[in-house]
């Protein structure tokens, strides 16, 4: 072994460094798509807040099929994939809150049309009554 | 022989880097297009430029993509997030037009608040001068109507007003009103005439002398002498109502002239507002 190690020193260190940073890359990976995927759960979780399911549905499923697949890729330790999936996730979870705050302003100015109307009708009775 | 051999995987590789290189990349066409729309929609450019800038970054990324020759799982990727990055652009210049669009409503909405609230409080003064109004006129009224019962001498009994027509006199066994009764009469008809929510009950008296049978026919005549009296005046029959008692409910005594004619006397009963009158109570 000694003698190998003295005799290969220069590849054995090679070997050694190659591996060390194939080790190094595959944990720095693994951590950001861990972190990925927590991000997208917390922007999955502030569109449920905001009732995104009900408002843009399709979004919403979008978003949330995407952090599941993430979820399965960090599993089969496909982590470069894991956060490209998670990336999409979020940009859908993005998606899905502006439509559902435009829904809600439709929404909001319907019933605000709909009070004018009913206080315009409030007004032109007691116009009459005067 | 061996010409042949090698070329065939150098042919295989060129065909590959052909195919590679003309791949079709839909979602990147499809990004590509709707980018095309987006960013000639003045909405978006006022709203959300940023988002406009971040699709195009998203383009740029893509290109050296290609260049590099990267895998289409990656490209796929940035098209997806550039075509997202639109359509959230187009979202949110509509969010932006529909908030813009509830502000001016929402102004719309105060100044219409304010005039009903300005029309309820003009109203509300105007029901209150109203109220007043009715207050003072009902005030008005109870004053009249109290001068009015005075003038006639109605007293407060428990049956309700009653009036004692002591002046419509009749001769004994007479049931003609005498002459110079009317004028005390009129005072009641003008009162009936003001009050028409008013109905009375008119029971005639007899004194003692002569048969029961006689002065109960006599007190009967005598009520409905005073009911045509004020028919005549323009009172309805239907708010009048009469009953004779004979000598029954005698106010004097019948031993004199002076007690006798009293008790030859008509009372009328003025009922309430309602029309109701309240019954006497039988002889003991």
């Amino acid at each position: 072994m000694g003698i190998f190690f003295t005799k290969h020193r220069e590849s054995t260190v090679q070997i050694l460094f190659v591996a060390t940073l194939i080790l190094l890359t595959s944990c720095a990976n693994s951590r950001k798509s861990a972190q990925k995927i927590t991000d997208a759960e917390i922007r999955m979780q502030q569109i449920e807040q905001v009732e995104a399911m009900d408002y843009a549905s399709a979004a919403f499923q979008a978003a949330q099929s995407r952090l599941e697949e993430a979820r399965q890729l960090v599993e089969r330790r496909k982590h470069k994939k894991a956060m490209l999936k998670a990336d999409e996730a979020i940009v859908a979870a993005e998606l899905a809150e502006v439509k559902t705050l435009a829904r809600k302003a439709d929404d909001s100015l319907s019933e605000l049309k709909a009070s004018i109307a009913s206080l315009k009708e409030q007004l032109n009775q007691y116009r009459q009554d005067q | 022989m061996r010409k042949t051999t090698l070329s065939i995987p150098i042919l295989l590789a060129v065909v590959i880097v052909i195919v590679a290189g003309c791949a079709n990349y839909a979602l990147v066409d499809e990004a590509k297009k709707d980018y095309e729309r987006v960013k000639n929609d003045p909405a978006v450019m006022m709203h959300a430029p940023n988002l406009l800038k971040e699709a195009e970054k998203q383009f740029k990324i893509i290109g050296n993509l290609k260049k590099n020759g990267a895998s289409k799982l990656l490209i796929n990727h940035h098209a997806f997030i550039a075509e997202q990055k639109l359509v959230i652009a187009e979202e949110m210049a509509t969010l932006n037009k529909r908030q813009d669009e509830l502000a001016e409503v929402e102004k719309e909405y105060q100044l219409v608040l304010g005039q009903v609230q300005q029309a309820e409080a003009q109203l509300a003064k105007k029901q209150a001068v109203e109220a007043r109004m009715e207050a003072d006129e009902a005030r008005r009224r109870t004053e009249m109507l109290s001068r009015q019962l005075a003038d006639i001498e109605a007293e407060k009994t428990e049956r309700g007003l009653v009036v004692n027509l002591r002046n419509v006199l009749f001769d004994s066994g007479k049931s003609d009103i005498k002459i110079g009764a009317v004028d005390n009469l009129a005072k009641l008809i003008r009162f009936l005439l003001e009050y028409r929510d008013r109905n009375v009950l008119i029971e005639g008296f007899t004194d003692n002398l002569g048969a029961r049978s006689v002065n109960q026919r006599l007190s009967e005549q005598r009520a409905s002498a005073v009911k045509q009296a004020l028919i005549n005046s323009g009172i309805k029959p239907d708010r009048i109502i009469t009953r004779g008692y004979g000598e029954d409910y005698a106010i004097a005594d019948n031993s004199s002239e002076a007690g006798r004619q009293q008790n030859r006397r008509v009372e009328v009963v003025i009922s309430d507002e309602t029309g109701t009158i309240t019954s006497r109570r039988p002889v003991q």
